[in-house]
């Protein structure tokens, strides 16, 4: 739907949109593990700061994913960039992560993070490896094909670095921050969004 | 304020920056699409084809697959009738003076990006034998891909060999029997297929593979 929505809209300002909100999820994650390790080192305002991220954090993930899936679908359907064999990995890691946040959000469901993780860290692997191939074209092949994109093949380079490998590098460990990172809980009895008891967790 | 009013907040907060990056991208460039993405003439370098017409003539070339069991080698090689960008008329493959190195380019391929430099610096170094021409092919040519115009392109790179512009469909590619890029074919002086090459390689590496090939020819003739 919001490809369709997209479809008027040239290629680069999709570019430049889906690039800034990389960007902007890049910042968001260093911010949101700075306050992590802030609460680490005993600031009692970070970690009430970031437990109130950390309430948000299966919507924010969805926000996340669902973004990223639209952003996939808009380049491959509407700009007609074809997907390489290592997009289509991350495809599959991605586009039921929209799905599956979307429900445990909606639930409520104190055991999201597993389902979530693993599919993530999958997804994570293979886009760093997709980033890794980008700069170092020669870990390929060695060769574009004709019949079919390569793995080394960019399509568009944002703001001197950011392609569309790197964006989806940027997806993945912003929803795995979100999903694992946990602050130390205060003693006036507020309980974490998995459930678990604030007392527990600082306990470990 | 209670946790679910806190989620509201900050995923409202969320929603209000994607509608802000909506705006920045659409203010800075523009928004609508008008800017075209498929003609080969709607961008920079419009005056200038991108893509010419060729003519094949002869067997097109088997696809390549195994440099070390190529059935094209010692084959006739097809002919291409073609163009430059400044649409002077070129011919490839066939009969000639001298024997012939063919470099396959794709201006948005990384691999070819990389390439390239290393040819200018075989070059440079006296690498390439006088008695050998090398003529450049642009193929594959995609408006919306990186690179674009590969008429620019090339001066860009500074590339100082002639240089042949495909046909949209990329025929010359296809009648060589290329099946990635950058691809190479050596074309012996009386027209027949010496060796192929597919992806990239350093100028020693390349300089090796011209040496001996070309002592194939020498040894067949």
């Amino acid at each position: 739907m919001v490809a369709c929505i997209l479809v008027p809209v040239s290629t680069e300002t999709a570019q430049l949109f889906f690039s800034l909100l990389a960007v902007a999820a890049g910042l968001g994650s260093l911010a949101y593990l700075g306050l992590w390790i802030a609460s680490r080192l005993g600031s009692d305002g970070a970690a009430s700061l970031g437990r109130a991220v950390a309430e948000s954090a299966p919507w924010l993930a969805f926000v996340v994913a669902a973004t990223a899936t639209a952003g996939s679908l808009y380049f491959s359907e509407v700009a007609h960039f074809l997907p390489c064999r290592l997009c289509w990995f991350q495809r599959v890691a991605m586009y039921p992560l929209s799905v599956v946040l979307l429900v445990g959000a909606i639930r409520r469901d104190p055991g999201l993070r597993w389902y979530v993780g693993p599919i993530a860290l999958v997804g994570a692997g293979v886009a760093a490896y997709h980033t890794l191939l980008e700069w170092k074209p020669e870990l390929d092949t060695g060769a574009c094909e004709v019949f079919g994109p390569s793995c080394t093949d960019i399509w568009f380079k944002e703001f001197g670095f950011l392609t569309l490998a790197s964006m989806a590098l940027i997806g993945f460990l912003t929803i795995l921050l979100l999903m694992f990172l946990r602050f130390p809980a205060t003693l006036d009895g507020t309980v974490l969004d998995d459930g678990v008891a604030p007392i527990q967790e600082t306990v470990s | 304020m209670n946790p679910k009013n806190r989620t509201f907040v900050i995923v409202a907060g969320v929603v209000v920056l994607i509608i802000a990056a909506a705006l920045i991208a659409v203010l800075a460039t523009g928004g609508s699409d008008d800017s075209g993405d498929s003609s080969a003439s709607g961008d920079s370098g419009a005056e200038i084809e991108q893509t010419r017409p060729v003519e094949v003539t002869g067997e097109a070339l088997a696809p390549f697959e195994d440099p070390a069991a190529d059935p094209a080698v010692g084959q006739a090689s097809p002919v291409v009738n073609g163009q430059g960008f400044d649409g002077t008329a070129m011919t490839i493959g066939g009969a000639g003076d001298k024997p012939t190195l063919l470099v396959f380019l794709a201006h948005w391929c990384p691999h070819c990006n990389r390439e390239v430099p290393e040819v200018i610096k075989l070059n440079d170094a006296g690498g390439i034998p006088a008695d050998l021409d090398v003529v450049g092919i642009s193929t594959a040519v995609a408006s919306d891909r990186p690179n674009y115009p590969p008429s620019e392109w090339i001066v860009d790179k500074g590339w100082p060999f002639p240089t042949m512009a495909d046909s949209e469909n990329s025929e010359a590619l296809s009648a060589f029997g290329g099946t990635g890029f950058p691809f190479l074919v050596m074309v012996d002086s009386d027209g027949t297929v010496l060796a192929r090459q597919s992806g990239e390689s350093t100028a020693d590496e390349l300089g090796a593979w011209i040496d001996a090939t070309l002592a194939t020819s020498s040894a067949t003739t």
